[in-house]
């Protein structure tokens, strides 16, 4: 079907053809697995701890180490995070840290454990960038570990993963004027792209609507992360999340509104991942009450 | 924004040429409670505000933006901190459009009480506060006040910060174009006044109704639009909820040329004398022109409802937009 000329409308989301409206193969994509029998699963771990966090909101660094320990092992089945590090990272990489820096940021002590851990394998920590607004330093990696926190956005529905990288195009205004579809696209530039090792989502406390600009009636501590190397796969997990707790709120569905068209289409165009749920093997550590996912 | 996003916008803004306010700024106290002005306010303008608030500054910008101050309070002894960030914009309408994006929280009255016009469709509120965070409108003015940590200090003080941008200012009218959404639709649709939301962008609209990826209203700083929900009680049959949108064009030309855009991208075969109705994906829809006004009616169970919500819209004359006196 020719591609619309209007990109894609409200009729195209209720009916369920966003893809074809945006000229999108539904068997096209690199990973995609509706034409290649048994989907290969992309493992995606949930791990959460009642105690991380305060009522004051105050981080356990303890605690969210044993989290971060529980997420390594938890997704690459190693028997030690520290042999989960290694599997990941080398001593000879030079890292790059792209966090969530302003309105909705990561959490420090989450930025603190992850450079400890890499500092404890090997890296140096000249080696460790902290590479969001540097794209001279992302050029300069050879690894990077997406450290977003967990929030809805007004221009995209949701802004976390696949937005994490929104400032390595070197025009992020230009993405949000059509949903943010395109921020697969970003992820396939030739500095950034196969380089992303890990995913590690801030989810101690996401907020739920108005993002970026955080509005505390709609953050709520729910005191997880979320970790993977399938960014497609952990912005589905996170979305999900949100949506839910959304629904909780009203008590009745609340969609994100743009719907976050970006994900499907990271997966379907740009390749990145997989959005469907049951190509998606979630482990879940810890924490269970209020856990927003089935 | 906690202290190191402050920082670091300070930070990014000085080095993008922005900066700090002249000294003696008035607009805020140097002390409320126990806490203190941290410094100068930083001056935010339509080219710096993507430094300051990455990802949000389009919302601004999507109504008349002009400028922002943001001011930051310390107090001893603890991290907790307050943040002021008062928006200076065009028009009151822009003002009240930003509040409109949500009426949720707590009222306050930090003024003495308006006279609110009996006709008057939007809440009669111009301040809601919610967990450590007030949001107001005053005259052309709009503010987001917020501790970092709330307690019973904070939230006197962030209220007593709203007061000072408050004090003097005119109550922020809304704009006449509200005027066109009825009360009430048939016998059992009413309309939800907390839900009911003012824009000008198609960025703004897309998060209150989703038409599409694209501008396919044509709309823009000279336009102007209203949405809100119909409701009716649980228990009916079919759907309980539709929307209702108007969009003002500042021609009749702006208008049609909107309109034929709208079905070219939306609903190519259904061309037809307004109210064009069709049954779509999400439920029954009129739309059309009325004069200048583009009018749709979303998501109605029946025919019969799209038809009176269309009919219920009150084509009152819209004044040309003006600025209001700035206050």
């Amino acid at each position: 079907m020719k591609k619309s000329d209007h990109g894609v409308t409200r009729r195209e989301v209720i009916s369920g053809t966003v893809g074809v409206a945006l000229g999108l193969s539904l068997l096209g994509g690199k990973e995609s697995q509706a034409a290649e029998g048994a989907p290969r699963l992309s493992r995606v771990v949930l791990v959460r701890d009642r105690a991380v966090m305060d009522d004051a909101l105050a981080v356990d660094r303890v605690a969210l180490k044993k989290m971060v320990d529980q997420a390594m092992t938890g997704f690459t089945g190693e028997k030690t995070s520290r042999d989960a590090w290694k599997r990941l990272f080398k001593p000879a990489d030079t890292v790059g840290l792209v966090t969530t820096d302003h309105l909705n940021p990561t959490h420090e002590e989450l930025v603190d454990a992850v450079r400890t851990a890499l500092m404890g394998i090997g890296v140096p920590p000249e080696r460790i960038l902290m590479a969001l607004r540097d794209i001279d330093a992302v050029k300069a990696c050879t690894a990077l570990i997406a450290m977003p926190a967990l929030k809805a956005h007004w221009l995209t529905g949701i802004g976390t993963v696949l937005k994490n990288y929104i400032m390595f195009s070197g025009k992020p205004s230009a993405y949000h004027d059509e949903d943010s579809v395109k921020l697969g696209e970003i992820w396939n530039l030739p500095f950034v792209k196969g380089k992303t090792r890990l995913v590690l989502v801030d989810a101690l406390r996401p907020l739920c609507d108005k993002g970026p600009q955080p509005d505390p009636r709609y953050r709520w501590p729910y005191k997880g992360l979320i970790a993977g190397s399938d960014p497609v796969a952990v912005d589905t997990v996170g979305l999900r999340i949100i949506v839910n707790k959304r629904t909780a709120m009203r008590g009745e569905p609340w969609p994100l509104q743009p719907p976050p068209l970006c994900v499907e289409a990271a997966d379907k165009t740009y390749g990145l991942g997989t959005s469907r749920w049951e190509a998606i093997e979630l482990k879940r550590f810890g924490w269970e009450e209020d856990i927003l996912i089935a | 924004m906690n202290l190191k996003s402050f920082s670091m916008a300070l930070a990014m803004l000085a080095i993008g040429g922005a900066g700090p306010c002249g000294a003696g700024s008035p607009l805020l106290p140097r002390t409320v409670g126990a806490w203190t002005q941290t410094g100068p306010p930083l001056a935010v303008d339509a080219e710096t505000i993507f430094d300051y608030m990455d990802g949000a500054g389009e919302m601004y910008l999507a109504f008349g933006f002009d400028r922002l101050e943001v001011t930051e309070y310390k107090t001893e002894g603890k991290p907790d901190r307050l943040t002021a960030e008062v928006y200076f914009m065009k028009t009151q309408a822009d003002a009240f459009g930003l509040l409109s994006q949500d009426w949720g929280g707590e009222p306050v009255m930090l003024a003495a009480e308006p006279k609110v016009p009996a006709d008057a469709v939007a809440p009669a509120v111009r301040a809601l506060y919610g967990g450590g965070l007030l949001r107001l409108a005053a005259g052309n003015l709009y503010a987001r006040i917020q501790a970092e940590r709330e307690t019973p200090e904070a939230r006197e003080a962030v209220l007593a910060l709203g007061k000072t941008v408050a004090a003097g200012r005119e109550f922020t009218t809304e704009p006449a174009l509200l005027r066109h959404l009825p009360p009430t639709v048939g016998a059992s649709w009413k309309l939800r006044r907390d839900r009911l939301a003012y824009f000008r962008s198609h960025l703004v609209l897309k998060s209150l109704l989703y038409l599409g990826n694209q501008n396919i209203l044509d709309l823009g700083p000279d336009t102007e639009g209203g949405v809100a929900p119909y409701e009716r009680e649980a228990g009916s049959a079919g759907a309980r909820r539709f929307q209702l949108m108007v969009v003002h064009y500042p021609t009749p030309e702006r208008a049609k040329r909107a309109r034929e855009h709208f079905i070219q991208a939306y609903r190519p075969e259904t061309a037809t004398a307004p109210p064009a109705t069709v049954k779509g994906e999400g439920g029954w829809m009129a739309y059309g022109l009325r004069g200048e006004t583009f009018v749709l009616a979303a998501g109605c169970p029946d025919r019969e409802t799209a038809m009176k919500a269309w009919d219920a819209v009150r084509m009152e004359p819209i004044p040309k937009e003006v600025d209001h006196e700035k206050k």
